[in-house]
């Protein structure tokens, strides 16, 4: 590690790859500019950063060459060598080089690496200090004349990647920025008994602003969130996909200066919490805000809780499971989960409590947050001990098998009768094996067909009710906690949906990866069709073939599939067996603080495949 | 200061400006003034709002980097600036944080292009207004401030190392004070002073102690030691004190880690480790102290670990599997963005490749783990392929010769076990067998495939040795069946299996995996594929097979012959286009083997195909193509041919549909527009006639004269009808002797009645017979005569300014000779020649340049060229055939125009040489009647002289009697002349020029003496010898002409004014009779008489204009 992690410069561009903010690091920048004047020959030399003009332009530039911002990723038949794709590595739609060219001097000039983050409209540029060699490497492997590395091998991204912590630490940086500039900064969400949910680190300072005296600051008021809209994303475990939205806020560059300025003055970061960050700007430090006397207090911890102590933790477990209904594949069912954590004690206190109820052959996985001291791999009984930051924070991740069996299982069947009309069946048992106090909160299950519109549907399920969208069919089967509560549930759901006459989608012209290669004998033989055994599989084929690529981000494609999907909510014990005792909670030194536990279990995804039709399999090693 | 003050919006610009362009904007906005000085009286303007200050802030330290450095006065400027914000109770704390951080940074840039302001005091001062706000640990309001001045105050150490290495005893005590959260900002600012310590070493004693500070914070002075750039070999162990008091504030620093947020554990990381190496601290402390890092879900943290790993790696031996399945997490874990799952799996793939080396057990574990490589059915399709790669990773380890078998869980079978690694890898995305082609399982798929195919042969690995056992192995195998498999299954995946197999191909190592593929393909999959339009999509592959010279066209061929049948046989109203389609993808492909192959090893098969594509196609433009391409296999030498396909840009396998129009999509071929080129294409395009004229002629008799002349009767009215020619007047508009006769077709010749004795109607009957077969060129193809030529041209010309290497071999030599195709000479002449049709050659090469001047460059090859220059020389010339039907027999020009192609696509076009026509191209033997025995002809023929001699005689009786000529439509009637021509030349050379040049023409000879001597040298036969007995009228004494006719000798008299004396006293030897028929139905006579010194040549001809010519022709003949 022969320098950390810094950063030489950074641009935001808009939807239309318009430059709309760029900072650039002098001091970065000037280390950059010796090393490559220390490395220089006749192939490399230093050159200024772009500015902000014709990094536009050589972004556009790449746009156009690689297909799309973010680029084909793998070596594709349309790749060049000499552009990212030639690497042939998904993560150069990420660490994405741009060649800028100099207009007065004709040179073209390799910028490598920069951070690509999409978020919302903006594209999110970061260029983190590498050394001259990196730079001469990448550039080697984007211009190597044979078919591609061998992995292990040859001159390869992977040990470039591992040598480079600043590559890591600028998507840190460039992550931060992204949730900031669309106002998505938000803390994880914790729920107290009291309420929904309470609030975040500057809840807990609520009230102290404009007031001297930390004596005035009240107790945090657990007040309703406002964007508890976006607790999921943290903890849905869906794919988390960077595809642009759009109408978001106009970027305020203030913010993001102020910003920058404090979490990296001189290009290096030092502290990308974006919640302290605007609590020291907001708020400032009173002259009663003063330090614990025996300790120093964590970087990440500039305030102080005072107030009413207590802790509270809530374990949230996402189930995910793909559900085939067929003996020669297996179904799978993971939970990933995570404990979160608001911990309002005052001092500088360390909170301790054993892992028990995890069962360490089902629990794949445990990591923690920073703040945690755990044991050097101990046995079973592993205790975590950690001082606690102020705000709501994930304390834990954890990767489990379903400790029971799963919570909704059964078959869905829909076979096409006929090109426009599909018969379906659903046949679910909710709750199976399961007791109380696990309750279901609620319950659905939909139908999506991206690629056809729904013109109606017949069909009466044994509990629950059905609407359909344009694009969907939704079944509610529990929509409230008292209908359901600790005894299984059985739920048929035979019927019809019609469909608009299928209508080809015209190709996009770019976007998909290898999409040049039309089939141009397509027209030419339909005269198969006769053969076709039956009507399914016409329909099939004949939708198959203008499937669109998907990204690289995506599983597979899902539109190239029929299933539905369900989602649910569940409140009780976790199906991990991830839990807290909250006696065996210790707090040190001790004082006197309620300790509340609250648990979830939601669904992520969970899929029931058409047990008729195709679907995408793994393969599960017999560990 | 100069220049006006810029209000905020101007500056608002001003920035903006900037931003988008550069320094070079700014211009316009300053009028000069310095950027700087603009700026700071900006910022101390008190009605400037907080955020513009800032921006201009920013804009100062962008402005730093392209700026030259700015002078000293303007950073002491700069310097009073921040102290009167930093003192002002009003300025907000961002305005100050920021005015100290940019002033650093202007500073750094600035003092680092110019080293002599180090030792300066704005540096001191700036160094030391720092240490003041520093100074106050623990203070409250302004902690954050603290901070960040800290964080200045290390950027100027890590610019000018060991700046503040004497003070290095206050910053420990300071970071020991701070308890609140910026104490993270003091420990970083101590543990970079001292890394530069640890590291550069200083001299002196100032800073010996750690406890005991000897030097007062402030005044601050730059250390002597950077001013003047030495370090010492100062060795810290060496001062027990020191190395003690060091290894306390390293114990001090490692209790931090805790209390700093992950970015701030980098930087320390950075400065920590090198102290820790050179203090030889414990590893092990270090892993105490630091593994907790791998165990978070911070994946900077976890990269931080790896540092530390691969700095201790011996401290952490045994632990590879515990770390690479902990990375392997981040990957795992869904709540991450999927960047980091992917970084996570690179660090992985990175790890291995560090560890694994040659050893054993480490490729044991790896291979142990790789259950758990298994892509997940969530996972993101790029989580997949990285997967993917790991799982080839394990394969490339299997099967690694060196590798002992014997791990777990491979114990069986090595081969089977990277069978199933792949297999089971592969389901995840197995989707590609059904999807189509573009999509991103199949991108992914093929990739994977990829790398399982060169796991076992990376580029790096310069051996070749694995080849035969990578071909050999199951996996090989494997993925050879699968190709084939889904191929045959899917023909969508057609597409994807040409470009994994181009990719292959274009690599310098593995071209060999590419030609292998092909070869299996060729093996296994075409005889699998169904032979109906199917096999349409699979065309992309067979123009891969059919340009690879590693396989043989055979297979393919015969594929395609049995295509070419069903499509024939499938043929009906509505498959037209259809039939066109794969007709012309047929041919693309014999196209592209034409291309790329040996003509011989394709010819059978390949002429096979086309012949019968030619003759059976349904659809009429394959047939024509087919044909093409036959024609141009048959008779195009092989490279040139190549060079012909490949025109017009249509690189092998870039485009294999425009196959069919190849020869009609060819990009307009420019036209050869150098003026200098094109004006003197004669000066390198030489046509010549093979038998050069023995007349050079000058001259010739214009037509228009004489058909014009009323009072000699047209020849052209003896063959007229009542039917106007019209034909003629289209096809031939240069014929102006034609237009003539028209004009003339009222005077019709009245058909005369006559009584004529036996003899006369013996020798009309002859003539009848004889002219009934003439033909009449206005209602048939008239009687043609041929002028042999050759065309070459000056390889030189074409080949611009190309080197030839005379020192090359021949062989190369030819290949890289220019080329000329299909070239069109056409003809006209203002002669009645009729029209002559053009002459096409479809290919020559240029004649090499002249070697003559080399070879006494290269004296070994003196020999060589002389030797193979003749015989090659015909190769560079093309024969050419000039046909011509002449209306009247008489010399002229024909007038030669070339079209041709070079090889760049280029038309040359333009006039060569005129090609002249001498009188002698007009002699022709008499036309012989169909029905005439073979051993009649000689005495045909003399019968045939005899007549016409006496018809030709001026007062002869038949003189109005007209002959029908072939076809019974034109009838033409005889006008004769006589003259005579005495050739002083001695006999022999006489006789060996009428063998020359008359011998086909001579009918009969007469005279013992010239019969022997004739006879004897043998070259005319077949004619009619005679003695002067067996003709009665002959005599050898007397003149040759006919005693019954006195006024013959008169006649001669008269005709030969010059008072030529005919040599009576000369023994007269013999006699030849000459016969010449001159198309288009004319007749010239000679009879040769023959002394020792002297002929006397009797000339007769129903022609007279000839007799102008025949004088010249004569004695060109006998007496040059």
């Amino acid at each position: 590690m022969q320098s950390g992690c810094c950063i030489r410069g950074l641009w935001i561009l808009n939807n239309q790859d318009f430059v709309i903010f760029s900072r650039k690091f002098p001091v970065v920048e000037r280390r950059w500019r010796v090393a490559c004047e220390k490395e220089s020959d006749d192939n490399f030399k230093y050159h200024l950063l772009p500015y902000d003009s014709e990094l536009a332009s050589a972004f556009a530039d790449r746009k156009k060459r690689e297909g799309s911002a973010r680029g084909f990723g793998i070596r594709v038949s349309q790749s060049v060598k000499g552009s990212d794709s030639w690497v042939d590595d998904p993560i150069t739609r990420h660490v994405i080089s741009l060649h800028i060219n100099k207009e007065e001097k004709g040179e073209s000039n390799l910028l490598w690496p920069l951070i690509l983050h999409i978020k919302g409209p903006y594209s999110i540029l970061v260029l983190p200090l590498v050394e001259p060699h990196h730079l001469k490497s990448y550039s080697r492997m984007c211009n190597r004349s044979d078919c591609g590395s061998a992995v292990g091998a040859d001159e390869n991204l992977s040990s470039l990647l591992l040598d480079l912590p600043s590559i890591t630490g600028a998507f840190i940086v460039a992550h931060t920025i992204g949730e900031i500039i669309l106002g998505e900064a938000v803390e994880p969400e914790v729920v107290a008994a009291s309420s929904p949910s309470v609030g975040g680190l500057l809840d807990s300072l609520t009230g102290s602003i404009g007031i001297s005296g930390i004596s005035a600051r009240p107790k945090p008021v657990a007040a309703p969130v406002a964007a508890s809209t976006s607790s999921g994303t943290a903890v849905s475990g869906a794919v988390m996909s960077d595809a642009p939205k759009m109408g978001s806020r106009p970027l305020d560059k203030d913010v993001l200066r102020s910003f920058i300025s404090s979490a990296m003055p001189f290009g290096t970061p030092l502290d990308l919490s974006y919640s302290n960050i605007s609590a020291i700007k907001t708020t400032g430090f009173s002259s009663a805000d003063t330090p614990p006397a025996d300790r120093k207090q964590p970087a990440w911890k500039p305030y102080l809780y005072r107030g009413k102590q207590r802790i509270l933790f809530t374990i949230h477990d996402t189930v995910h499971a793909a559900m085939y209904d067929r003996d020669e594949i297996p179904d799978s069912i993971t939970i990933s989960g995570q404990v979160n954590c608001r911990a309002e004690l005052e001092g500088l206190p360390d909170v301790s409590f054993p892992l028990t109820g995890l069962d360490t052959a089902r629990v794949q996985s445990l990591t923690f947050h920073p703040c945690a001291q755990v044991p050097e791999h101990g046995g079973d009984k592993q205790a975590i001990t950690f001082s606690p930051p102020l705000g709501n924070f994930v304390l834990m991740h954890y990767q489990a098998l379903c400790s029971v069996g799963p919570p909704i299982k059964g078959f869905y069947q829909l076979s096409m009768v006929s090109e426009n009309e599909g018969a379906f069946l659903f046949k679910l048992s909710l709750m199976e094996g399961y007791k109380t106090p696990l309750t279901i909160e609620f319950c659905a299950v939909t139908m999506p067909f991206p690629r056809r519109r729904v013109v109606s549907f017949d069909g009466t399920p044994s509990i629950g009710t059905v609407s359909n969208t344009d694009h969907s069919v939704e079944w509610k089967i529990i929509t409230n906690t008292r209908s359901a509560s600790g005894k299984s549930i059985e739920a048929t759901f035979p019927g019809t949906v019609r469909f608009a006459p299928w209508q080809a989608q015209r190709m996009p012209s770019f976007g998909s990866a290898i999409g040049s290669v039309a089939d141009e004998d397509s027209d030419l033989e339909t005269e198969s069709s006769g053969s076709m055994v039956n009507v399914e599989d016409q329909i099939m084929e004949k939708m198959s073939k203008d499937l669109q690529a998907v990204d690289l981000e995506d599983p597979f494609c899902w539109q190239a599939y029929n299933y539905a999907k369900v989602s649910f909510k569940m409140i009780g014990p976790s199906l991990s067996g991830m839990s807290i005792d909250p006696k065996s909670v210790s707090i040190f030194p001790a004082v006197k603080a309620t300790v509340e536990i609250s648990t979830q279990v939601t669904s992520g995804d969970y899929i029931l495949w058409n047990t008729l039709g195709k679907c995408p399999v793994a393969a599960t090693p017999e560990a | 200061m100069a220049g006006k003050l810029l209000s905020p919006t101007e500056w608002e610009s001003v920035i903006d400006d900037y931003n988008l362009g550069g320094a070079a904007n700014l211009h316009r906005w300053t009028g000069g003034a310095s950027v700087v000085d603009l700026c700071i009286s900006s910022l101390l303007r008190k009605d400037f709002p907080v955020q513009l200050k800032l921006n201009l802030l920013t804009f100062l330290e962008h402005d730093s980097l392209d700026d030259s450095p700015l002078p000293s006065s303007s950073l002491s400027r700069l310097i009073d600036a921040l102290r009167s914000v930093i003192q002002s109770p009003s300025d907000p704390f961002a305005l100050k944080d920021q005015f100290l951080i940019s002033t650093t940074a202007i500073f750094i840039t600035s003092l680092l292009d110019n080293d002599e302001l180090i030792s300066g005091s704005p540096l001191r001062d700036l160094v030391e207004l720092f240490l003041t706000i520093i100074n106050r640990p623990n203070h409250g309001l302004d902690r954050h401030t603290r901070g960040v001045a800290c964080e200045c105050l290390r950027q100027l150490e890590l610019a000018f190392p060991c700046l503040l290495s004497e003070i290095t005893p206050h910053l420990w005590s300071l970071c020991q004070s701070e308890r609140t959260h910026v104490s993270q900002w003091y420990v970083l600012l101590l543990s970079t002073t001292i890394l530069n310590v640890v590291k550069l070493k200083p001299s002196g004693t100032s800073i010996s102690s750690m406890s005991n500070a000897t030097i007062p914070l402030i005044p601050f002075s730059v250390p002597q030691f950077l001013i003047d750039g030495v370090g010492s070999d100062f060795v810290w162990k060496e001062k027990e004190i020191c190395y003690k008091e060091l290894r306390r504030v390293v114990a001090f620093l490692l209790e931090c880690p805790q209390y700093l947020t992950p970015f701030g554990l980098v930087e320390f990381m950075v400065a920590i480790i090198p102290v820790a190496e050179e203090l030889e601290l414990q590893a092990s402390l270090m892993r105490v102290q630091f593994s907790w890092l791998l165990y978070t879900f911070e994946p900077l943290l976890c990269h931080i670990f790896l540092g530390i790993y691969f700095k201790f790696l011996d401290s952490f031996q045994g632990q590879e599997l515990e770390v690479a399945s902990r990375i392997m997490l981040l990957s795992k874990e869904p709540q991450h963005h999927l960047v980091f799952r992917l970084l996570g799996l690179h660090w992985i793939l990175g790890f291995f490749a560090l560890i694994v080396g040659e050893d054993e057990a480490k490729k044991r574990s790896i291979l142990d783990m790789s259950l758990r490589f298994y892509p997940t059915i969530f996972d993101p399709l790029a989580i997949k392929a990285l997967k993917l790669d790991l799982l080839a990773y394990c394969s490339s380890l299997i099967c690694n010769p060196g590798d002992a078998s014997g791990l777990k869980g491979v114990e069986a079978d090595k081969g089977v076990y990277q069978v199933t690694l792949f297999k089971d890898g592969l389901v995840s995305v197995s989707a590609f067998k059904w999807l189509p082609p573009w999509s991103t399982e199949t991108a992914v798929a093929f990739r994977a495939f990829h790398k399982f195919l060169i796991g076992g042969s990376p580029h790096a690995d310069a051996s070749s040795s694995s080849v035969g056992t990578l071909i050999e192995s199951d996996i090989f195998y494997t993925l050879q069946k699968m190709l084939v498999d889904s191929t045959s299954e899917s023909k969508g995946l057609v597409p994807v299996i040409v470009a994994c197999i181009d990719r292959l191909l274009g690599c310098h190592k593995h071209h060999w995996l590419g030609e292998h593929l092909l070869v299996t393909l060729d093996k296994h999959l075409l005889p699998e594929l169904k032979k109906d339009y199917s096999l349409g999509s699979y065309f992309p592959i067979f123009e891969r097979i059919s340009e690879n010279d590693k396989v043989s066209p055979s297979g393919l061929l015969e594929l395609l012959m049995r295509f070419t049948i069903f499509l024939v046989e499938k043929h009906g109203p509505d498959t037209g286009l259809k039939s066109w389609h794969h007709g012309s993808k047929i041919l693309g492909i014999c196209r592209t083997m034409l291309i790329h192959r040996r003509s011989s090893s394709l010819f059978t098969g390949l002429s096979k195909l086309l012949a019968s594509t030619s003759l059976h196609f349904p659809d009429l433009e394959v047939r024509d193509n087919a044909r093409f391409y036959l024609r141009m296999l048959i008779c195009v030498p092989g490279k040139k041919l190549k060079h012909i396909l490949n025109m017009g840009g249509n690189l092998p396998g870039i485009s294999p549909s425009t196959h069919s129009g190849a020869f009609f999509n060819l990009q307009f071929p420019r036209a050869l527009s150098d003026p200098k080129r094109s004006g003197s294409i004669a000066s390198y395009i030489h046509i010549e006639r093979v038998m050069p004229l023995l007349v050079k002629q000058s001259w010739s008799l214009s037509l228009p004269n004489f058909g014009i002349n009323p009072d000699k009767p047209g020849f052209f009215e003896g063959i007229r009808d009542n039917e106007s020619p019209s034909d003629e007047t289209d096809t031939d508009i240069t014929m102006s002797g034609n237009i003539i006769s028209e004009s003339e077709m009222l005077h019709q010749q009245k058909e005369p009645l006559r009584v004529m004795d036996a003899k006369i109607s013996e020798i009309v009957s002859c003539l009848r017979r004889h002219f009934s077969f003439i033909p009449d060129y206005r209602h048939m193809p008239g009687i043609k005569i041929t002028i042999s030529c050759s065309l070459r041209f000056d390889s030189e010309a074409l080949s611009g300014t190309r080197e030839t290497n005379t020192a090359a071999n021949v062989f190369d030599e030819v290949d890289k000779l220019p080329a000329i195709y299909a070239t069109v000479l056409k003809f006209t002449s203002s002669a009645p020649y009729g029209p002559i049709s053009s002459f096409p050659i479809p290919f020559l090469l240029g004649s090499p340049p002249k070697n003559d001047k080399h070879v006494t460059q290269s004296d070994s090859l003196a020999i060589v060229p002389v030797e193979n220059g003749h015989a090659e020389e015909e190769n560079f010339k093309a024969p050419v055939c000039i046909e011509l039907e002449p209306r009247e027999p008489m010399p002229g020009l024909v007038d030669v125009f070339i079209e041709s192609n070079a090889e760049n696509g280029q038309i040359i076009r333009g006039q060569l040489h005129s090609i002249s026509v001498g009188i002698e191209d007009m002699f022709l033997r008499a036309i012989l009647p169909d029905d005439l025995a073979e051993d009649d002809v000689p005495s045909y023929y003399v019968d045939l002289f005899n007549a016409l001699w006496e018809a030709c005689e001026s007062s002869s009786s038949t003189g109005r009697e007209t002959f029908v000529l072939k076809g019974g439509k034109g009838v033409s009637a005889i006008s004769g002349t006589r003259s005579v021509k005495l050739l002083e030349v001695p006999l022999t050379s006489l006789v060996q020029a009428v063998e020359r040049h008359l011998a086909p023409f001579v009918v009969c000879i007469i005279g013992e003496q010239l019969v022997d001597m004739v006879k004897a040298r043998g070259v005319i036969k077949d004619i009619l010898w005679k003695d002067f007995s067996s003709d009665s009228s002959f005599d050898v004494t007397c003149s040759p002409t006919s005693s019954k006719e006195p006024l013959y000798l008169k006649y001669l008299g008269d005709e030969d004014e010059g008072g030529v004396q005919i040599p009576t006293s000369k023994k007269n030897i013999g006699y030849f009779q000459i016969l010449i028929f001159l198309p288009p139905r004319f007749h010239l006579l000679f009879q040769m008489e023959l002394c020792d010194y002297s002929t006397l040549v009797r000339i007769r001809t129903d022609h007279w204009p000839c007799l102008a010519y025949v004088d010249d022709y004569l004695e060109a003949l006998f007496l040059d």
